[in-house]
Formats: structure tokens, C-alpha cells, sequence
């Protein structure tokens, strides 16, 4: 660095500015503006006071102005102060950058990264290029591959006979076949039989026209099953064979329709029954219509297609038509309202045994509509029965056939002999089996159906309450108190028992319900039926129904074959505990 | 004798001198001359790099005032930067006592 006084002899002070400004970068437009100032006036200031301090060591104050006249003590003099400072334009140069380079830094990176992103995007576009020059040249082999494809096809059609350019005449269905179906009435060469219903695979069913055929369009080579239906009461599965190149037309002969038949269906009870217990036995039967079998006309038994029918019987010989109970039970319930009557069933069968229900005033011979007979298609049927004795605490029944029992299977023939309209008729059977013993049913004329009762059958029956159930452990379950008569239902799939407002639950999986409406010691007995093995209940009283409880637990075993007692006490305290119990506002007990 | 400090003695002798007092470049260095009986002359390339750096890091800030018609520059210790010192004190001072215990000096060193 040269001597920065030379030059400036008119300034009677040393200044630096100039050489050290000389040391800075250029100027840049995030440079601070005092920065390049700032470090120049602190040098400046430095240096300055280092000048001062060699102008003393050299002769003092009094000779500056004389030294500075000399060019050659001011050489010196400048000499000695940049041997102790070192270069001060390369260190305004340091400081300028050191306050600089977080500045500049990020300025190169920003560079840097525009760069790096101008590369990405020139890549991306090459390669889109590429690409898109790649597609097009695929598309374009492909038309020519297409256009050369063409021309081939051209030239073979163009070789063709001239015959085969004109329309083309319809190929004979090979596979595929007309299937025609025509039925007439009674017998060969009858009368067509219009509105003969045939379905196949589950497609919707094509009726027969006025000239009897039903035509069911192309089926494929192969077996076929068809079923025919006539008026609702006919029914018959017949599979057809639909051979290759031939179409399929056959004639069905529908049989008439069966005559309806009165049936009767009267008790025979063995002698010597008290007449007590003979005015309490009935017997429900369900009517099974027995079907031909594959390829055979059968008969159904209702125009809804039901293949049975479930009676009660009565000892005087009265008849109860019921819709199918099973089917009953699903669908009814029972509901009681907050005065505990009347109880209804819903939905109420139109024609069923509970006519007037209401829980309390059930009674059979009244309630229920009976009549003599039933009428019946001809046919063959088949005969499932269960016997039971009401119960004079619970006047009114409800029978379920319990499959387990395995009772009698009953065969009548109701056709007043052969039919020859009829295709198929079973001979019946009116053997009854009963466990090991084999027992006949007398038959004092075709269409009057006995069913006779064994001593031994009656036996079995006579402990069963005015409840059955559908299995085992299912319970039968009768509740009295103190041998009085206890208004009583079935509905639910557990023993509930309701006194007044308090309700006593039962855990037992059993099928009847039983309320008990005015009952005025908390005192219960407990009857089961011999079907039961082994019963574990529990009584629950609930306080309303909020769900606040006072439980007891005793165990019930029953042996077949015979009925036991179990006789509950509630606790001492019962009565205390009820009116303990937390219940809603504005409610007592 | 020429004396290379250790790594950042520059700053804590420039804070030592600051924390008398406010005082600018030329200053802090005769003040470190002295004291350290001629031992230690801060060479303005040293020196200046670290009040700038020591300022940029808020130890240190600056005013200006007009002295003899020139600008000068004044530093002095902020709060952080008196903490700071302090801090560098005790470092220094188990650094001390660490060499004089293997040089043998350890007499001397508190």
C-alpha cells in the first residue's frame, strides 16, 4: 500500500479513506448502506490513531506539520504503520465479506437451486419429447400394420366365390333348440288346457295359451326340468331331453281335479277313562298331503302351495282348523297394557283358537270355532299327532308338535277308493307306534279319520300341562297358587311371571309365558312337565320397569314320566325389599 | 516473545477490556498491550474480525461519535455478552488450573 498522504498535503490530518476503499468489493444491491462506510471510518479512526501514535514516537506533535512537509518522513512514518497493521485494505476487504457472507451464500444457493431446477425441468421436457416421439412412432407402425392387415383381408374377400357375397341364409340352430310344450285335459287328445303354468331354472313361469301350448323359446342340448302347475292344485317335475338340431315339442294329459271330500276325524279313547279327564284330552294333527313324487302328478294341498293343515281335535269329535302353529309362533307376541288387561295377540289370526283372547277369559269350547269336518282334496295324507290334557288351572291350550317324540305317523286314504283320474295313490297305514308298542287305529268307514288312544299313550300324556314344547330342556310350566285357577299365556322363549306391577323372570330357555294377574301372597308353586330333565330357575322381581331387582334362585329336577313340586319361598323380607326398591317419581307400590 | 493465543482468547480479552467500559478498536488493543505488560498486541487483523463477529453474535454493540473530526466506533458488552464472559472466566480458569497442575504451577494458577 502506497503512502495515502501523497498528494494530499492541503489536509493537515491524515486520511485512509481512499486506500482502503480501494481494498472493498464492488457494491452490490443488498449491501447495506452504511457497511462499506462504517468499515472505512473505523479503520480510518484506527489507523489514524496509529499515525498519531508513530507521528510521538517519531519527535512529537510539534514536528508533524515539519514531517509532514517531508515526503520521506511520512514514507517512514506510514512504513512502521502498516508493518503493525498489516494490509488494511485486505482487512476492510475480511470485514466486508464476513458481514456479507451470510448474504452471499444464500445468493449462490439460490442459485444453485435454480439451476438444479432448470435442469429438472429442460430433463422432464427431453423426456416428454422423447416419449411423446416414441408414441407417435408406435402409432404410426400400427397403422401401417393395420392398413397392411386390410389390404390382406380385401384381397381374400375379393378370392371368395361370388355365392358367398350375397346374404347369408340362417344357419340351423345346432345347440340351441324350440322347446314347445302342449297339455290337454284327462286324457290323450283332450281338450287344450289353457293357463298351465311351466317354470324352468328359476325363470318366470310361461302359460299355457288357448290352444294349450306354451312355447318356451331356444334351450340348449341337454336335460331340462320343467314344472308343471294346474290351477294351484296339480303340480308335476318332469325333465325333458333336448336333443342337437331338433327342436322339442311334447303333449302333457293334466289329471282332473280332485274331488273335495268331507273328512271327520273322531277320538276313540279307551274304556274306563274318568269322564273328567276324557272332557280334557285333545289332540292336534297335522295333515301332511302327501305328493306323487318326481315325474308324478301330485296334489297340492291348499291353492298357496301349504303342504299341510294342523287340527285340533276334541274327544266329542269337534274339529279346530289352525293355520300352521310354527309359523303362528314366529309372528305373534303377546302385549299387555299398563292395567294388566287386556292382553292381546297380534297379529290375531283370522280363524284361529284365540278368537276372543284375553287371558283372563279364555275358554275353549266357546272361543275356539269348531266344526264337524273338514273338506279335503282327495288324496293321500299323512298324519302326525300329539295328545294333550288341558289343565283346569289354565283353560285354554296350545299344542307344537314335538319332532323328538317321534309319535304316531298316521296314513289315510280319503279317495273313497281308486281314482282313475287320480295317477298315484298310496295305500295307508293306520298303525300307531308308540316306543316299543304297536298300536291300530279302528276304521269304521273311508273319510272318517280315528284317532285312537292307547291307556299307555294316555299315560305318557297325562302329565303334560296345558303346555308342549319344541325340545328339550324347553319347560312346561304351569303356575298356580294355592290351587287356584291362574289366568295364563304362552309367547316368549322365557318364563316370565307378572305380579301385578312386579315382574318374577325366569332364566330357563322355556316356550310359554305365564301371567299371573291378581295373586296375593308372593307364594308360588312351581309345576313342570315330564319333558323337562333338569330346570334351573330363578325368580327376579322388578320393580316396574326400570330394571331395580330382587333375585332368587332354586333348582327343578324332573324325571320323565312323572311331575314334581317345587315350592318357592320368597324371602321374609320380600315385602321390604319391594318397597325399597328406587321407582320413579310419583309412583308407589 | 511472540505469544499465539489459543482459539478464542481474541474475544475474551477484547469482552475483559469491554466489560470496564465502552471503548473502540484502537483502544481495546493499546488497553490489551498494556495490561498484558507488552505480552499481547491483538493485530488489527484479529482483532477487528472479532468485535464485528462478536457484535453479529449480540455480545457486543456499537455507537458512533465524532471525535477529532473523524468517526469513531465505540463497542461495548451487552447482557448476554457480560453472561457470557463470565462463563468464559470459569472456563478459562479450570483450563488454568488444569495446565498448572501438569506444568507443576498449580500454586499460581488461582
Amino acid at each position: 500500500m502506497s503512502n495515502p498522504l501523497i498528494g494530499n498535503r492541503a489536509n493537515p490530518r491524515p486520511t485512509f479513506h481512499d486506500a482502503l476503499a480501494a481494498g472493498l468489493p464492488q457494491g452490490r444491491d443488498d449491501e447495506p448502506a452504511s457497511l462499506r462506510q462504517d468499515i472505512l471510518d473505523e479503520l480510518n479512526d484506527h489507523l489514524a490513531c496509529a499515525w498519531r501514535r508513530e507521528l510521538l514516537r517519531s519527535g512529537g506533535l510539534a514536528n508533524e506539520l515539519q514531517e509532514q512537509a517531508s515526503g520521506q518522513g511520512q514514507s517512514e512514518l506510514w512504513q512502521r504503520v502498516e508493518q503493525r497493521f498489516g494490509d488494511p485494505r485486505a482487512l476492510a476487504r475480511r470485514l466486508w465479506f464476513d458481514a456479507m457472507w451470510s448474504r452471499i451464500m444464500n445468493q449462490r444457493l439460490q442459485v444453485v437451486a435454480m439451476f438444479v431446477l432448470a435442469v429438472a425441468s429442460f430433463g422432464s421436457v427431453a423426456l416428454a419429447w422423447k416419449t411423446l416421439a416414441a408414441s407417435q412412432a408406435l402409432a404410426e407402425q400400427s397403422q401401417a400394420s393395420n392398413a397392411e392387415l386390410i389390404k390382406e383381408l380385401r384381397g381374400l374377400v375379393s378370392r371368395l366365390p361370388v355365392a358367398s357375397q350375397s346374404p347369408a341364409a340362417p344357419v340351423a340352430p345346432v345347440e340351441w333348440n324350440r322347446v314347445g310344450i302342449r297339455c290337454v285335459s284327462e286324457k290323450a287328445g283332450g281338450k287344450p288346457l289353457a293357463g298351465v303354468s311351466v317354470e324352468f331354472g328359476g325363470n318366470k313361469p310361461i302359460l299355457t295359451n288357448a290352444d294349450g301350448v306354451a312355447d318356451l323359446g331356444l334351450m340348449h342340448i341337454g336335460p331340462t326340468h320343467l314344472t308343471f302347475t294346474v290351477d294351484k292344485r296339480l303340480q308335476l317335475m318332469h325333465t325333458i331331453q333336448v336333443r342337437p338340431g331338433e327342436d322339442f315339442e311334447e303333449t302333457f294329459v293334466c289329471p282332473p281335479a280332485a274331488s273335495q271330500i268331507s273328512v271327520s276325524m273322531p277320538m276313540i279313547l279307551p274304556n274306563g277313562i274318568p269322564p273328567a279327564l276324557k272332557s280334557r284330552i285333545w289332540c292336534r294333527v297335522v295333515i301332511w298331503r302327501e305328493s306323487g313324487g318326481f315325474d308324478s302328478w301330485s296334489e297340492t294341498f291348499t291353492k298357496d302351495h301349504r303342504p299341510f293343515l294342523t287340527v285340533f281335535l276334541a274327544p266329542d269329535g269337534k274339529i279346530w282348523p289352525i293355520s300352521d302353529p310354527k309359523a303362528q309362533l314366529r309372528q305373534q307376541h303377546y302385549q299387555e297394557s299398563d292395567s294388566g288387561q287386556p292382553v292381546e295377540i297380534s297379529p290375531r289370526p283370522a280363524q284361529g283358537i284365540f278368537a276372543k283372547f284375553a287371558a283372563s277369559r279364555i275358554e275353549l269350547s266357546k272361543d275356539l270355532q269348531p266344526v264337524d269336518s273338514l273338506q279335503l282334496p282327495q288324496g293321500c295324507y299323512r298324519l302326525s299327532y300329539l295328545l294333550a290334557v288341558s289343565d283346569d288351572l289354565a283353560p285354554h291350550a296350545f299344542f307344537i308338535l314335538p319332532n323328538h317324540l317321534a309319535l304316531s305317523t298316521l296314513y289315510f286314504d280319503s279317495t273313497n277308493g281308486p281314482s282313475a283320474a287320480a295317477p298315484i295313490r298310496l295305500a295307508g297305514s293306520h298303525e300307531i307306534q308308540i316306543d316299543d308298542n304297536l298300536f291300530k287305529a279302528q276304521w269304521p268307514a273311508p273319510n272318517i279319520w280315528k284317532v285312537e288312544v292307547s291307556p299307555r299313550e294316555l299315560e305318557n300324556v297325562q302329565f303334560l300341562s296345558t303346555f308342549s314344547a319344541e325340545a328339550v330342556p324347553m319347560a312346561l310350566i304351569s303356575v298356580a297358587y294355592q290351587g287356584r285357577k291362574v289366568p295364563t299365556l304362552t309367547a316368549s322363549d322365557h318364563l316370565d311371571f307378572l305380579l301385578d306391577d312386579k315382574v318374577i323372570l325366569s332364566g330357563v330357555p322355556v316356550f310359554s309365558q305365564q301371567v299371573l294377574n291378581d295373586i296375593p301372597s308372593p307364594q308360588i308353586y312351581l309345576f313342570a312337565s315330564l319333558l323337562v330333565q333338569e330346570v334351573d330357575l330363578f325368580r327376579q322381581i322388578q320393580q316396574g320397569s326400570w330394571g331395580a331387582s330382587v333375585a332368587q334362585r332354586f333348582r327343578v329336577r324332573i324325571r320323565p314320566g312323572t311331575t314334581e313340586e317345587q315350592r318357592g319361598t320368597l324371602p321374609a323380607d320380600f315385602e321390604e325389599q319391594l318397597k325399597n326398591l328406587p321407582r320413579p317419581p310419583n309412583e308407589s307400590i | 516473545m511472540e505469544i499465539r493465543l489459543v482459539s478464542g482468547t481474541v474475544e475474551m480479552l477484547v469482552m475483559e477490556v469491554l466489560s470496564a467500559g465502552a471503548s473502540y478498536g484502537y483502544q481495546i488493543g493499546q488497553t490489551v498491550l498494556e495490561r498484558s505488560q507488552s505480552l499481547f498486541e491483538l493485530k488489527e487483523g484479529s482483532l477487528y474480525p472479532a468485535l464485528h463477529k462478536l457484535e453479529r453474535e449480540g455480545v457486543l454493540e456499537s455507537y458512533w461519535t465524532e471525535h477529532d473530526g473523524r468517526r469513531r466506533k465505540y463497542y461495548r458488552l451487552t447482557a448476554n455478552g457480560l453472561k457470557d464472559l463470565e462463563r468464559r472466566r470459569a472456563e478459562w480458569q479450570a483450563l488454568a488450573r488444569g495446565v498448572n497442575g501438569v506444568l507443576g504451577l498449580s500454586g499460581s494458577a488461582s
